[in-house]
This record gives C-alpha cells, sequence and structure tokens, in this order.
C-alpha cells in the first residue's frame, strides 16, 4: 500500500513559477530560499525513497526543474545559479520562452550553453502570421543556430507559422532530433472518458511565488490544495505524512473519480490542461469532490 | 575513466522508460527506411513471428514487479494492429494490473475509412490506450495513403487518445515533405510531432543510400537513460528497441522459458549489457581490436547504429560476450599477478 513517501518518487519535475521583483533584483520566492529548498527536497528525496541505502536509485533518472514565465531571464545570474543547483543534484534544467524573449536574452543564455546547464529549451511562436513574417529572417536564423548546438529543442507554434519559415526543410532541423507541439485555433474538443486517467503523468511538484508547493497544474493556485510549503521542513509537507485533503496514492492509481453528470454536464473543454485535470478541477473548485 | 560512470556502473540499475512489446513481425507496408524489416510476410532480419497473446498477459503482469521499469506499456510491430482484436486483449490486460500510460505505434491503415477509424478509435480509448505514435515519411507514401493518416489523427482525436505523428527524414527527404502529403488541420490537431534522421538500421542500411543519412558524428555516447525493456517478435528480450532488439546474437533471455522480472533481474547483473548501457557501444571496440578487428567509428551514424552493427554480427558479438564470459578468469589472473 503506497503512503505519503512513496508518492515522492512520481515527482520527477520541479516547475517554479516566480514573479519578478525588480526592485530587489531578484524573484519571489527569492533565489536564496529556491536553492535552499531544493536542496532540502533532494536530501529529503534521496532518505525517503532509500537511495541513500542504495534502494529505488532508478528514481533519479528523468528529474528536472525548470523556471517558468515569460520573464524567467531578468536575472540571469540568479537563473544561473539555480540551473547549476540542479545539474549538482542531478537535475535537468529546461528553458522555455517566447521566441522574441529567448533572442533578446542570447547572450545571458551563452553561459548557460557554456556550462551544459540546459537540458532542454522550449521555444514558443505565438504571435500573429504578420508577426512572424515581419521577422521571419531573424526567427529563422535564431532557430537555425538553437538547432545546431545539440539541445533538445521543443517547438510550440502554429504550424502555419513553422510552414512560413521553412523550418522543416532546413538541414539543422532533420538532421537532429526535436519536437513540435503545435498550437491550434480551433476549439479543444468535448471531455472523453479514457478508462485511465492516472494521475501519475501529470504529477509534478509546482512552486508559486508565496512558496506554497502543488501537485499539478490542475491544483496550481487552489492553496487549500497545496502540498506544504519552501518555507517549512519536507517533514511539516504533505510528504512527511502531514493531513492532507486528497488521496495522492488513489490518484496515481486511478485518477479522480469524475461523475457521469459532470462529465455530461462539461461536454466543451474550456483550458489546455489534461481533460481530467480541468474536470477535477472543477469539481474541487465547486468542493463536490469525493477524493 | 570517469568516477560518475563508474559509480553508475557499479550501483545504478538498469532503468527502462517503458515495457516495449513487438508483438507481431508483419506489416502491411514494406517501407524502405524500416528497421525492423517488416513487410506482409514478417521482418526480412528476424522471419515471420508473432507472439501469443495469453503469454504476452503473463508477461505484462509479471512486469508489474520490476522496480526500474516505469508503469508504461508500448505495444508495437510490425504493424501491431493487423491484430486489432489482440491488441484490445492487452490494453485492457495492462489497464487492469496498473500500467499508468498504455500506448501504441501504428501506420494508421486502419483509419482509411473514417467512420470504421473512429469506431475502432473509441474500441481503444476504451480499453485503455493513452495515446497514439502514428508514423509518416516519405517511405510510408509507397504503401499507406495519407488520408489514412489523416484520418487516424482525427479518430484518435475524436476518442480522445493522445497522438504523437512520428516523422523520419534523410537529406533527400525531410520533413516538410512528410508533412505536405497530409491534411494541414489534422496536423494541426496532433498533440506533437517527433522529428528524428532515419537510422540506417534494419532495411534502410540495405535499400538508403549511405551518403543521403544524417550522422550524428558521435558514437561515444552512453545510452543508459533512454532504455525501453523490449520484447521481439520472437519473444526474445532487449535493453531496448532502438535497433538491438532486431538482431540474433545475444541472449538474455526469451518470454517462453523464463519470467520478464527474472529476465530484467538477469540483465540487470549482466556485465556485458552494464558495459553498453553505462559507457556506450564505443567501449567494444578497444575488445573488438584486442581480436584484430578494426572498427571505423566514423563510419556510423550514431550509438544506436553503432550497437546495432556490433550485434548484428556473429563474429563481433562472439567476441564481445566471449570476453566478458571470461571477466572472472583474467580477474583470478591478476590477482595472481598481485600476489606473486
Amino acid at each position: 500500500m503506497m503512503n505519503a513517501t512513496d508518492t515522492l518518487k512520481y515527482f520527477k519535475s520541479i516547475n517554479f513559477y516566480p514573479l519578478i521583483d525588480t526592485e530587489n533584483q531578484d524573484y519571489f520566492p527569492r533565489t536564496a530560499d529556491m536553492l535552499q529548498w531544493l536542496t532540502q527536497l533532494h536530501s529529503f528525496y534521496q532518505e525517503a525513497l532509500g537511495i541513500n541505502e542504495g534502494r529505488n536509485m532508478h528514481s533519479l533518472y528523468n528529474r528536472e526543474i525548470s523556471l517558468q514565465g515569460d520573464e524567467v531571464m531578468a536575472f540571469p545570474d540568479k537563473l544561473i545559479q539555480v540551473a547549476r543547483l540542479a545539474k549538482s543534484l542531478g537535475y535537468g534544467y529546461s528553458l522555455t520562452l517566447p521566441i522574441d524573449r529567448f533572442m533578446a536574452i542570447q547572450s545571458d543564455l551563452q553561459p548557460l550553453l557554456d556550462e551544459c546547464l540546459l537540458s532542454s529549451i522550449g521555444i514558443v511562436m505565438d504571435g500573429t502570421a504578420e508577426q512572424v513574417q515581419e521577422k521571419a529572417k531573424e526567427y529563422t536564423a535564431f532557430l537555425e543556430e538553437m538547432a545546431s548546438k545539440g539541445l533538445s529543442i521543443g517547438l510550440i507554434g502554429y504550424m502555419e507559422h513553422i510552414d512560413s519559415l521553412n523550418l522543416l526543410e532546413k538541414e539543422c532541423f532533420n538532421a537532429n532530433s526535436f519536437t513540435i507541439y503545435p498550437m491550434s485555433q480551433e476549439p479543444l474538443g468535448s471531455f472523453t472518458r479514457n478508462p485511465v486517467t492516472s494521475c501519475s503523468r501529470h504529477f509534478r511538484i509546482l512552486v508559486d511565488e508565496k512558496g506554497l508547493i502543488y501537485p499539478c497544474i490542475g491544483l496550481y493556485g487552489l492553496e487549500e490544495f497545496a502540498l506544504g510549503s519552501i518555507y517549512t521542513k519536507m517533514e511539516d509537507s504533505y510528504f512527511g505524512h502531514q493531513q492532507y485533503p486528497l488521496d495522492l496514492p488513489a490518484l496515481i492509481a486511478k485518477g479522480p473519480t469524475i461523475p457521469e453528470w459532470l462529465l455530461a454536464d462539461q461536454s466543451q473543454r474550456l483550458t489546455g490542461m489534461p481533460p481530467m485535470c480541468e474536470l477535477h478541477r472543477l469539481m474541487l473548485e465547486a468542493s463536490v469532490c469525493e477524493v | 575513466m570517469e568516477s560518475s560512470t563508474l559509480f553508475a556502473l557499479m550501483h545504478m540499475p538498469i532503468t527502462y522508460s517503458a515495457l516495449v512489446v513487438e508483438n507481431t513481425s508483419r506489416c502491411n507496408a514494406k517501407c524502405g527506411m524500416c528497421y525492423q524489416s517488416a513487410g506482409p510476410k514478417g521482418s526480412d532480419q528476424l522471419g515471420d513471428h508473432a507472439i501469443d497473446s495469453a503469454l504476452l498477459m503473463e508477461v505484462l503482469t509479471d512486469a508489474m514487479h520490476i522496480p526500474s521499469l516505469t508503469k508504461r506499456f508500448h505495444l508495437s510491430g510490425g504493424e501491431t494492429f493487423l491484430k486489432l482484436e489482440d491488441a484490445i486483449l492487452l490494453f485492457d490486460h495492462a489497464r487492469k494490473v496498473g500500467f499508468e500510460d498504455i500506448t501504441a505505434v501504428s501506420n494508421g491503415y486502419w483509419a482509411r475509412n473514417f467512420i470504421k477509424g473512429i469506431g475502432t478509435a473509441e474500441r481503444l480509448r476504451d480499453a485503455g490506450l493513452t495515446s497514439m505514435e502514428i508514423s509518416w515519411d516519405y517511405w510510408h507514401l509507397e504503401h499507406i495513403p495519407p488520408e489514412a493518416v489523416n484520418n487516424c489523427i482525427e479518430a484518435c482525436h475524436h476518442a480522445g487518445i493522445e497522438t504523437n505523428l512520428r516523422l523520419l527524414a534523410t537529406k533527400t527527404h525531410s520533413h516538410a515533405e512528410a508533412l505536405a502529403m497530409l491534411d494541414k488541420k489534422s496536423v494541426a490537431k496532433v498533440d506533437r510531432i517527433s522529428c528524428c534522421p532515419v537510422f540506417p538500421t534494419g532495411r534502410a542500411s540495405i535499400t538508403l543510400p549511405k551518403e543521403d543519412i544524417y550522422k550524428e558524428d558521435n558514437v561515444y555516447g552512453s545510452c543508459h537513460t533512454t532504455l525501453n525493456l523490449t520484447i521481439n517478435a520472437k519473444g526474445k528480450v532487449f535493453p531496448c528497441c532502438a535497433g538491438m532488439d532486431q538482431t540474433n546474437n545475444v541472449l538474455f533471455g526469451d518470454i517462453a522459458e523464463q519470467k520478464i522480472s527474472h529476465i530484467a533481474e538477469k540483465m540487470n547483473a549482466s556485465p556485458m549489457l552494464r558495459t553498453l548501457v553505462f559507457y556506450g557501444a564505443s567501449a567494444f571496440i578497444p575488445i573488438l581490436q584486442e581480436a584484430g578487428i578494426q572498427l571505423n567509428e566514423k563510419e556510423h551514424a550514431n550509438v544506436c547504429t553503432l550497437c546495432w552493427h556490433l550485434f548484428s554480427n556473429k563474429t563481433y558479438s562472439h567476441i564481445i560476450n566471449d570476453y566478458f564470459d571470461h571477466a572472472l578468469e583474467r580477474a583470478l589472473d591478476s590477482l595472481m599477478e598481485i600476489n606473486s
């Protein structure tokens, strides 16, 4: 029977969603607090899963840290500290930004590349067709340069924009492996019931600007479902067997229990969240959830 | 020898991102770049094979006992949906025994008729399929009409199954060429598009000109972070589905003779396999050189093609296996040297 500490092995990704504090040239939460907590988390993770005794060492694979947000490179010297710590603790570090932002901070990117601190980058191209055409040359040059650096690249954008830049004819893109995540203006479609709705694929630790930690994007921002805080010990979080309103082992095993009436009622998806996450959040917001 | 790699070699378990089952070597297509060399009469390399679903269901149940296996089940072929009812049985069973992510790869032929495709996608979803990889590129075109792929994407989208369109390219045939053959509105509904260069293994090594293949110019990497516990259509078990699974010269285990959990345990303890995954296939080059075989590693596109090249060759495989089989003797010899 899985307990709270056992669920820790499903939380391999850590995403911070910091706010920018221009006055103090730092983030909310503070970089020092993020670094301290990451170090504490890593020790707790190793201890709790028995890694220090040689057990569950496979749980060290495929872990990643990121700071999310379009302005996250406002303090490159702070971000690089997080990336360096990530590498030293055996985590990958990923950076996702709009393409214009990437191009504006290219010089700040170089130290991250020189120290091999980036495991992957996500480049978002969500501008209008006119914007893309106006900057086609610069976008193409930038993307070709990124593709030639041997990084794992994710392109997030409209296929018509990617087509308009002829990227998929370029040698640098055909010679390397990369992934496109097509955006679409079309409606998201309706909910369907898939019998496999384990939350395990969606679990990750998300940290908001207040330092509250959440188990997934579906619950992000719902403070009553925070697992704890980066300002308190891990032992005082859900993972230290503190009280928590949801049964995470049950969510891992079978996902949220969505009543038929809600599935019928919410026929049209509204967000880009995984469908079950969207429904679960609706239920929790309306406080009708059983799990 | 880097201490981190040595530590990994000594202590890390061989870790797998999925259990991959290739339940048939038959495919209704016979694509020029196919690493499995699959076709209507089976694989050109492995022959005509299929695995009984009852046996696979036992394997799925036992696989849950492998601690270093992520609970993802991936069904492949050949073209696995040539046996649709078997696929549905396996997805349903995988779901029941606790796999958290159930995926498959297909060329989408079964969706050529759109209405039938929707019906099939709904059945697959109800059995537990969470994600479908759809293979498409210039070489598929000869065998699979683009409308089947378009319909497959639409059917999966309608059924709530995530889709991953998998494209392969060479210098002559780009991803742009492949995508241009598909309907733009359908492509926009795909959840992701995974783009890779063709690996010159299997049929690709014979039918595609060498100069047309992109090379990574790096055969010195390791692969321990990208492994999948793979059962090929002959029932033999391998640590990956990137080429070694299509070879005949190394045997880790056969699911007809042993439980998959025992095979995985044996693989984890294999010095040869541990050297392969933590040091990479290039670690075997000095062993072969000592046996008088000179290899030009620059000839190979990447670590996977080097590995496939080594283990497709009976002589090379024998030399490598023999080296590790006699490792204990060499260790005892050196012990005597130290003592004397």
